[in-house]
C-alpha cells in the first residue's frame, strides 16, 4: 500500500472528527484548525478527488435534512480503507519519531 | 433584497466556475462556495463576498487551460498523425486533392486580385462618394452621352444651389511640349478648371493644390512628367513651352495612379491655349467635348436633381429641342466598372467572378469525390473510434480538421503558384496587380476563399464519414451505400461546368473572329495614316506628288476629320426623318480617297478630277445613309448639307473599323464646308512587302516639314487590333479557365476511376479468368462515367445557350451561335474524360488476375 502523505492525513484525520458533517466548508474550516494555517478551496477538492479516487473516502449528496442548502451538499466519509492506511500512517510516525531525542542538535556526536 | 442580505454569489462567476469544473457539482464545490459567500455576506458585506467569489473563480482558470491544452492536443496530435498516415499511404490520392484545391484556389485568388482592383478606381479620391458626372441621354435612339458643352458649367453653377464644385475637363488634348532640346507629343494632357484639385484628390508634391491652375499661363504636371523634362532639376515656376506657348509650372502632382479613369501627364488652363480657347465661346452649345463634374453638396439625393436638371437645361434650345433629351447625374465611382447606357466592364467582373468560382467548385467536388470514396479506408478506424467512445462531434471536428489542413495546404501552395503565375496573368489582363499580403480587403477576401473551400470540400466528408456505425463496418467488410450515386451526380456538375467553359470560350472565340475579318469596306492592310501638321496642311498637294513619285508608295490621299451633326436635307425627305440632323457624320476627302482606301462604289460612280462639279457640289453617301434615308435610288438625288446644296453622284460600301461599333450614315465631299474642314490626314497605300523602304522616305518628308517634331504615323490595321483587346483577353482568359477546369475535373475523375478499378480488382480479376476481353474490361469501367459526360451536355446545352447569347447581345453585329461549338464542346469534354477514364482502366485490365485473386 502507497504512503499517505501529510496532507493527506490531515484531510482523513479532519474528516474523521467531522463525523456525518463532513462537507467542503466544513472540511475545510477543520483543516485550518487543525493546521493552524489558511488552505485554498482549489486544494481542497484536488485532494477529494484523489482520495475518493483512492477509496480513502466516498461521496454521497445530502439529502437526509429538511435543510434545503443540504440537499446540494456532498458529504464525506471515511472507509475502513482509509482508516487502515491512517493506522498504518501513524504507526510509521510512531517508529520514525521512536529514538529521535527534543533536544537534537546538528551538532556530530561522539 | 438588502446589501446585507444573503444574496446568492455573483450568475455569471457562477456559470464560468460550473462551466470549469465539470466535477464542481459531484464534490459539491458550487454549494460550499455558495455557503461561503453567503457567511462572507452577513461578516464582511455583500461586494467583499463578491469580489472574493470573483478571485475565486478567476483564480481557478490557469491550472484549467493548462489541463485542456494537455488533454485536447492529445487528441488534436492524434488526429494530426493519422492525417499523415493517411496522406502517406494514398500519395495519388492526397496530391490529387491537394493540387486540385490549389489550382481552384489559385484561379479564384486572381480573379479576386483582379476584382478587387477593377473596383477599386476612383476610391483614392476622398470625395468620391459625392462627385456625379452629367450625362445625357438622347429619347429619340436612347444613346447615352457623357460629353457636355462649355457654357453648361456657368449654368449649372447661376441655377443650382445642390452643388459645391463643378469642375470642366477637356480630356484627350494633345500638344507639343518643348523644353530646351526636349521635344515630345503629349497624349494624355487634359485642361480643366482650377478647381478640379478641390474635387479630387490628387496629392501634390510641389506647389499648392489651392492656387494651382489660378493665375494666367500655368500648367500643372505629373511627378514623371516633370522628370522627363526638367530631369532631378527644380521644376516649380520653370517654363515649358506648349504648343509654342511658354507656361509656368505651378505643381508638381504624384503620379495619376492606375486605377483612376481621369487620366493625365499634364494640366492646362482652358484660358491660356489659342486651340483650347476655341471651344469656350460661351455660346457655343454644340461642341459636346467636356466632362462636367459636379460634387453634390452632402445630403443630397442625386436622383433629385435629375428631372430638374433636364428642366433646366431644356431651355437652353441651341442645341436639342426639349424634350429629346433626359439629364442625369452619374456617379464618378460607377465611371469605370459600368457604361451610360448599362452593361459596361461590370458584366466580366461577373463573369470571370462566376468561373472562378466553378473552378473552386469543381476542385471541391474532387476533394469530396475522393474523401467518399476512400471511406472504406476509414470505415474501420471510424468504428473503432466510436466503440472507443467518440462522439460524433468529436468526429465531424476530426474530418472538418482534415479538410481545414488539406485546405491550408493548398492555400500555402496556391500562394506559391500565384507568385510564379502572377506576371503571367497580368499579362493577360494588361494590368499591374500586385500581391499585397498586408492589404485587409485582400486578406479578408483570402479567407472567405479558404473557409468557402473548407465548408465546400469538407463539410460532406464529415457528416458522410462520422455517421458510420461501428456495428457495420467492424463486423465484416463494409460496403459504401448508395453504389456512389451521389458522386456521379457530383461528376455530372463538374462536367457540366467544364463544358459550359468550353462552349464560352468558343464562342467568344468565334465572335473574336467574325469582328476581326469583318468586311471594313476598305483594305486595311499596308495603309498607313500620317497627321498633317499645320506646316503640311498647306502643301498638301506638294507631299502628295512628291510621296507618291516613290517606288514603294502605290497611292497617297488626304482627309479632314469627320464631323458630326449639322443640318441636313434632301430631295423627297420624310419629315419623320429630320432626326438624323443629330446622327449624320460628314468628312471632307480628296477625290482619290476611296480609291487609295480601296473602298467600292456601289452605285453611282467615285469622285473625278475633271468634273469641276464633283468639286462645287458632288455629295457621295455610305450605304448605310442610304437605308437611313430610306432612298430607293439614291444617285443624282438632290441633297443639302450644313449650307451646300449639292447632288448625290455615288454610293459607298460602308467604310468603318469594325464590328465593335454601329455604323454611320455618312457623307463624303471635296470642297471645304465648314470652318474645321481643313485636312488633317494623309493615308498612304504602301506596296506589299515594302514598308521599310516607304517608311523611310516618308520619315524623310516629315522630317522636312517638322524638323523639331517626332515622327507620327499609324498603321490602319494595327489600330483595329487594338480595338479588341478586351474580347481577346476575355476569349484568352476562358481558354484557361476551361482548360483549367477540365484538367482539374479530370484530375479528379481519375482518381475516381483509379478508385473504383481498386475496389473492383476482384471483380475483373475473376472476369478475366472467366474469359473477359481487357477491351471489355475498358469498356465496363468506361460506361458509368461516359454516361455522366452525356448527361452533363444534355444539361450544359441549353445553359451555354442562353449564358452566350445574352452575352453576344452587346455587340451590335454578332456571330450566330452554331450547333458545331456546342457539340464540339461535348466532343473535347468526352474525348478528355475518355482518355482519362482509359488509362486508368487499361491499367486495371492488363493487370494479372493471379495477383488479384491469390489471397483470400
Amino acid at each position: 500500500m502507497k504512503k499517505l502523505t501529510i496532507n493527506e492525513q490531515i484531510f482523513l484525520i479532519a474528516i474523521w472528527h467531522l463525523n456525518d458533517e463532513a462537507y467542503g466548508v466544513k472540511i475545510r474550516e477543520k483543516i485550518m484548525e487543525l493546521t493552524g494555517g489558511d488552505i485554498l478551496f482549489g486544494t481542497v477538492y484536488n485532494t477529494l478527488e484523489y482520495l475518493i479516487r483512492k477509496e480513502y473516502v466516498t461521496a454521497r449528496k445530502g439529502k437526509t435534512s429538511q435543510n434545503k442548502a443540504d440537499n446540494k451538499r456532498v458529504y464525506y466519509r471515511i472507509t475502513h480503507h482509509g482508516l487502515r492506511a491512517l493506522q498504518e500512517a501513524r504507526k510509521l510516525q510512531n517508529s520514525l519519531w521512536h529514538n529521535f531525542p527534543a533536544e537534537a542538535t546538528t551538532e556530530i556526536k561522539r | 433584497m438588502s446589501p446585507r442580505s444573503t444574496g446568492r454569489p455573483p450568475r455569471v462567476a457562477e456559470i464560468i466556475l460550473s462551466r470549469l469544473y465539470d466535477y464542481s457539482r459531484r464534490y459539491g464545490m458550487l454549494s460550499d462556495l455558495r455557503e461561503v459567500h453567503a457567511s462572507l455576506c452577513l461578516t464582511h458585506g455583500r461586494r467583499k463576498a463578491d469580489l472574493w467569489y470573483w478571485r475565486q473563480c478567476l483564480g481557478a482558470l490557469p491550472k484549467y487551460l493548462s489541463y485542456c491544452l494537455a488533454w485536447k492536443t492529445t487528441m488534436l496530435r492524434n488526429h494530426f498523425r493519422i492525417w499523415l498516415r493517411i496522406l502517406y499511404r494514398n500519395k495519388t490520392y492526397g496530391f490529387i486533392n491537394i493540387l486540385g484545391l490549389a489550382v481552384g484556389m489559385t484561379c479564384t485568388i486572381l480573379i479576386l486580385l483582379w476584382v478587387q482592383y477593377e473596383t477599386s478606381y476612383e476610391k483614392f479620391h476622398t470625395n468620391a462618394d459625392d462627385i456625379y458626372l452629367i450625362a445625357w441621354e438622347r429619347l429619340a435612339n436612347n444613346r447615352h452621352y457623357s460629353s457636355t458643352p462649355y457654357p453648361l458649367a456657368e449654368r449649372l453653377e447661376a441655377e443650382f444651389s445642390d452643388f459645391t464644385r463643378i469642375v470642366r475637363i477637356k480630356p484627350r488634348e494633345r500638344h507639343i511640349i518643348k523644353h530646351q532640346d526636349k521635344v515630345f507629343i503629349e497624349e494624355q494632357t487634359i485642361a480643366a478648371d482650377p478647381s478640379l484639385f478641390a474635387m479630387f484628390t490628387f496629392p501634390f508634391l510641389l506647389g499648392e493644390s489651392d492656387n494651382a491652375l489660378v493665375d494666367p499661363n500655368t500648367i500643372v504636371l505629373t511627378e514623371s512628367t516633370a522628370q522627363k523634362y526638367f530631369g532631378d532639376g527644380e521644376s516649380l515656376g520653370r517654363l515649358l513651352e506648349v504648343d509654342g506657348v511658354p507656361l509656368e509650372v505651378c505643381g508638381v502632382v504624384r503620379d495619376v495612379p492606375d486605377n483612376s479613369e481621369i487620366r493625365f501627364n499634364l494640366i492646362t488652363r482652358f484660358k491660356d491655349l489659342r486651340k483650347v480657347k476655341e471651344y469656350q465661346d460661351p455660346l457655343r452649345w454644340n461642341y459636346f467635348a467636356f466632362h462636367t463634374f459636379v460634387q453634390v453638396k452632402p445630403g443630397i439625393d442625386p436622383l433629385d436633381i435629375n428631372p430638374r436638371l433636364t428642366v433646366a437645361m431644356d431651355r437652353y434650345r441651341s442645341w436639342l429641342p426639349s424634350g429629346e433629351r433626359d439629364f442625369y447625374l452619374f456617379p464618378l465611382k460607377k465611371l469605370h466598372l459600368y457604361e451610360l447606357a448599362g452593361g459596361g466592364l461590370i458584366r466580366y467582373v461577373y463573369l470571370f467572378s462566376f468561373a472562378a468560382i466553378f473552378i473552386l467548385v469543381i476542385s471541391c467536388i474532387n476533394f469530396v469525390n475522393l474523401s467518399t470514396a476512400q471511406s472504406a479506408q476509414r470505415a474501420k478506424e471510424v468504428g473503432i473510434r466510436k466503440v472507443i467512445g467518440s462522439d460524433r462531434r468529436l468526429l465531424l471536428g476530426q474530418f472538418l480538421g482534415e479538410s481545414f489542413l488539406y485546405a491550408l495546404f493548398s492555400l500555402g501552395i496556391a500562394i506559391v503558384l500565384i507568385l510564379f503565375t502572377l506576371p503571367a496573368f497580368n499579362n493577360l489582363v494588361q494590368k499591374n496587380l500586385r500581391f499585397e499580403y498586408l492589404d485587409a480587403g485582400f486578406i479578408i477576401g483570402l479567407l472567405a476563399i479558404f473557409l468557402l473551400t473548407v465548408i465546400l470540400a469538407g463539410s460532406y466528408p464529415a457528416v458522410y464519414l462520422s455517421a458510420i456505425q461501428p456495428v457495420k463496418t467492424l463486423r465484416g467488410a463494409f460496403r459504401i451505400e448508395g453504389r456512389g450515386m451521389f458522386r456521379q451526380v457530383l461528376v455530372v456538375i463538374q462536367f457540366v461546368i467544364s463544358i459550359l467553359l468550353i462552349i464560352c470560350t468558343l464562342v467568344v472565340l468565334k465572335q473574336l473572329r467574325f469582328m476581326k475579318h469583318a468586311d471594313l469596306g476598305f483594305d486595311e492592310e499596308n495603309l498607313l495614316s500620317l497627321p498633317l501638321t499645320q506646316s503640311m496642311s498647306i502643301r498638301v498637294q506638294t507631299i502628295k506628288a512628291r510621296l507618291s513619285q516613290h517606288p514603294s508608295i502605290v497611292k497617297v490621299t488626304a482627309s479632314a476629320p469627320t464631323n458630326h451633326g449639322g443640318l441636313f436635307r434632301w430631295e423627297g425627305m420624310d419629315p419623320d426623318l429630320s432626326y438624323l440632323e443629330n446622327e449624320i457624320w460628314f468628312k471632307m476627302v480628296d477625290h482619290d480617297y476611296f480609291d487609295t482606301l480601296g473602298a467600292e462604289i456601289i452605285a453611282g460612280r467615285s469622285f473625278l478630277k475633271e468634273r469641276v462639279s464633283d468639286f462645287r457640289d458632288g455629295f457621295i453617301v455610305n450605304q448605310e445613309a442610304v437605308k437611313l434615308m430610306r432612298l430607293e435610288s439614291p444617285v443624282d438625288k438632290a441633297l443639302h448639307l450644313v449650307g451646300t446644296d449639292g447632288t448625290i453622284i455615288g454610293v459607298v460600301k460602308n467604310i468603318h473599323a469594325g464590328y465593335k461599333e454601329n455604323l454611320h450614315a455618312e457623307v463624303y465631299y471635296l470642297r471645304p464646308l465648314t470652318q474645321w474642314d481643313r485636312y488633317a490626314a494623309l493615308d498612304i497605300r504602301i506596296e506589299a512587302g515594302e514598308i521599310p523602304n516607304a517608311m523611310a522616305s516618308i520619315e524623310e518628308v516629315w522630317k522636312e516639314f517638322n524638323p523639331d517634331r517626332p515622327f507620327e504615323y499609324a498603321f490602319h490595321d494595327a489600330e483595329i487590333d487594338k480595338k479588341y483587346r478586351q474580347e481577346e483577353q476575355t476569349s484568352r482568359i476562358f481558354g484557361y479557365f476551361a482548360f483549367v477546369s477540365i484538367f482539374v475535373s479530370c484530375l479528379g475523375l481519375s482518381g475516381l476511376v483509379g478508385y473504383a478499378a481498386a475496389q473492383r480488382t476482384k471483380e475483373i480479376g475473376i472476369r478475366k479468368i472467366l474469359g473477359a476481353a481487357s477491351s471489355e474490361i475498358i469498356v465496363l469501367l468506361n460506361k458509368n462515367f461516359l454516361k455522366s459526360v452525356l448527361l452533363a451536355n444534355v444539361l450544359a446545352w441549353p445553359m451555354g445557350w442562353f449564358v452566350m447569347r445574352e452575352w453576344l447581345l452587346a455587340y451590335p453585329y454578332r456571330t450566330d451561335l452554331h450547333i458545331g461549338y456546342f457539340v464540339a464542346a461535348a466532343a473535347i469534354a468526352a474525348v478528355i474524360a475518355l482518355l482519362t477514364v482509359s488509362i486508368q482502366a487499361v491499367r486495371a485490365a492488363t493487370s494479372d488476375p493471379v495477383s488479384a485473386l491469390r489471397h483470400e
